[in-house]
């Protein structure tokens, strides 16, 4: 009987780079937003994070008001860019379907040793569950977000010039 | 991808559009618009003398009457800010008027200055500069400080979590912080927040009433003169070109609504009030503001970036719609 092997080591393509460049740019930008955020609340001085070696920095709110600017300017493209893709692309595995609870449970279950785990598509039906839950989770913190943008009175302005709803000159 | 056409591809980006057009566009329509005309204040430090002959100038004299009944009323056993061993607490010290402190909003510095070979004997009351893009309240975690439509800066008693941000962030360190009352005892007084912040607020109840501020109203010698913001600004240039002075306050952290005129530049006042903060008990605390002059306002950085939040949406779906088409025409299986 001839042993099987595995033939060559090329690696199956699950998901392509504007997907991976969707996935990490989502995790690294939200992390740098938790971190950056916490920092406004204001935390670090409190609890003394900025006596750590290297972090002095942490306690002063131009700098890390613009890092969370910027992680925020970055998680809103990545989003957009998202959902646009996708859309155009009319795919939508992702997205929950009738049963996926009961799926889920199911799958929970095997994981124990009861019962069997039925069969997937491309994504388990936890995952299109957790999707869901992550992607509400960050459009309401974005939404928020933008409402704390735009009460600041100077970048209020500026959304209005930039989508003209205002005349520069009024 | 082989029924894929490009009337399908436009509809798809059209649909994708839509919602973030919606969102953009929906935006701030019923924000308050300011069509009230605001206010501020013109300091001519050549009248002022500092109420020379009374044990307080009457503009601080007035402010803490006027105010009286806002003074922070703190529990009886206040907590330090565990894990540091201090708290705030200038509940024993109401009588101090000689820097701001929670029951002391506003209080009068008194600089003797050289220029042009002949000294100055300069009184400069002090208080909030009520900024026109207020960092204090640009940053406030809770959004409880904001710019009223008539110019003056006001914080909500009630909300405030005193965190000191506020002050962290006023090129003047004009916010004061009092321990042992407001909202954060009701949460986790031991592990967050650390009370309530006052400071000036330009009497806003009596400047929506009509009246002028009791600081204004107070000073005998007509030194700090209150209207609307625009001839207040015109006043200042007009007193500065008078006496071949100085203005404090136009540019100052982005312009504000305060606008002092002195004889003397600003920087050696500033120079001489840092001498004397320096030589303070404590010279770090707050409450003892100089005079920097063209101090920068450090959130016009972030809302620069506030530009490229605004700009992210449009070019993400331009690019989206790139890569898409792109991957979608080369009949890539999967991107």
């Amino acid at each position: 009987m001839p042993e099987k092997t595995v033939k060559s080591k090329k690696t199956i393509e699950r998901h392509g780079l504007s997907v991976l460049f969707v996935h990490w740019t989502v995790a690294i930008s939200t992390f740098i937003l938790i971190f950056s955020g916490l920092g406004q609340m204001p935390l670090y001085k409190r609890y003394m994070l900025d006596l750590v070696p290297g972090l002095s920095w942490v306690t002063d709110f131009s700098i890390t008001l613009s890092i969370h600017y910027w992680a925020a300017t970055v998680l809103i493209f990545t989003i957009v860019y998202h959902i646009a893709f996708h859309v155009m692309r009319w795919e939508f595995d992702m997205l929950p379907r009738r049963g996926d609870m009961k799926q889920s449970a199911q799958i929970i279950m095997a994981v124990f040793g009861f019962g069997k785990e039925p069969e997937n598509d491309k994504y388990l039906a936890e995952q299109r569950l957790a999707y869901v839950f992550i992607g509400v989770s960050l459009l309401i913190m974005v939404f928020t977000g933008i409402i704390k943008v735009l009460k600041k009175p100077a970048a209020y302005q500026l959304f209005r010039r930039l989508y003209l709803l205002d005349h520069p000159d009024s | 991808m082989s029924d894929f056409s490009r009337r399908e591809f436009l509809k798809r980006s059209a649909a994708a559009g839509v919602a973030s057009g919606v969102a953009l566009t929906g935006f701030g329509k019923n924000a308050v618009a300011s069509d009230v005309a605001q206010v501020g204040t013109m300091i001519d430090l050549t009248r002022c003398d500092g109420c020379k002959g009374l044990d307080t100038p009457a503009c601080v004299t007035a402010c803490r009457e006027e105010n009286k009944d806002v003074f922070p009323e703190p529990i009886e056993n206040i907590g330090n800010y565990w894990p540091h061993k201090k708290k705030e607490d200038w509940s024993k010290k109401r009588g101090l008027t000689s820097r701001l402190t929670p029951y002391n909003w506003t209080f009068v510095q008194n600089v003797n200055v050289e220029h042009g070979g002949k000294r100055y004997d300069l009184s400069v009351p002090r208080r909030c500069m009520h900024c026109d893009n207020p960092p204090c309240a640009n940053v406030c975690p809770f959004s409880v400080q904001y710019k009223t439509p008539e110019g003056p800066v006001v914080i909500d008693h009630d909300l405030c979590f005193g965190g000191a941000k506020c002050r962290d962030v006023c090129p003047w360190g004009i916010p004061a912080r009092q321990a042992g009352v407001g909202i954060y005892l009701k949460i986790a007084p031991k592990l967050a927040g650390g009370g309530v912040m006052y400071k000036c607020d330009l009497c806003y109840s009596r400047v929506k009433s009509g009246r002028e501020p009791a600081c204004v109203e107070a000073c005998p010698r007509n030194a700090i003169i209150f209207g609307e913001k625009e001839k207040m600004r015109a006043l200042a240039h007009k007193r500065a070109s008078e006496i071949n002075g100085y203005i404090y306050g136009e540019k100052e952290n982005g312009g504000t609504s305060t606008f002092y005129v002195s004889p003397v530049p600003f920087e050696k006042v500033d120079a001489e009030l840092m001498k004397q903060k320096s030589a303070q008990p404590n010279p770090k605390a707050p409450g003892f503001p100089g005079m920097p002059v063209d101090v920068e306002n450090f959130t016009e950085t972030a809302n620069g970036i506030a530009w490229s939040m605004a700009i992210a949406p449009v070019a993400s779906i331009a690019a989206a719609a790139g890569v898409a088409y792109k991957t979608m025409k080369g009949d890539k299986k999967d991107a």
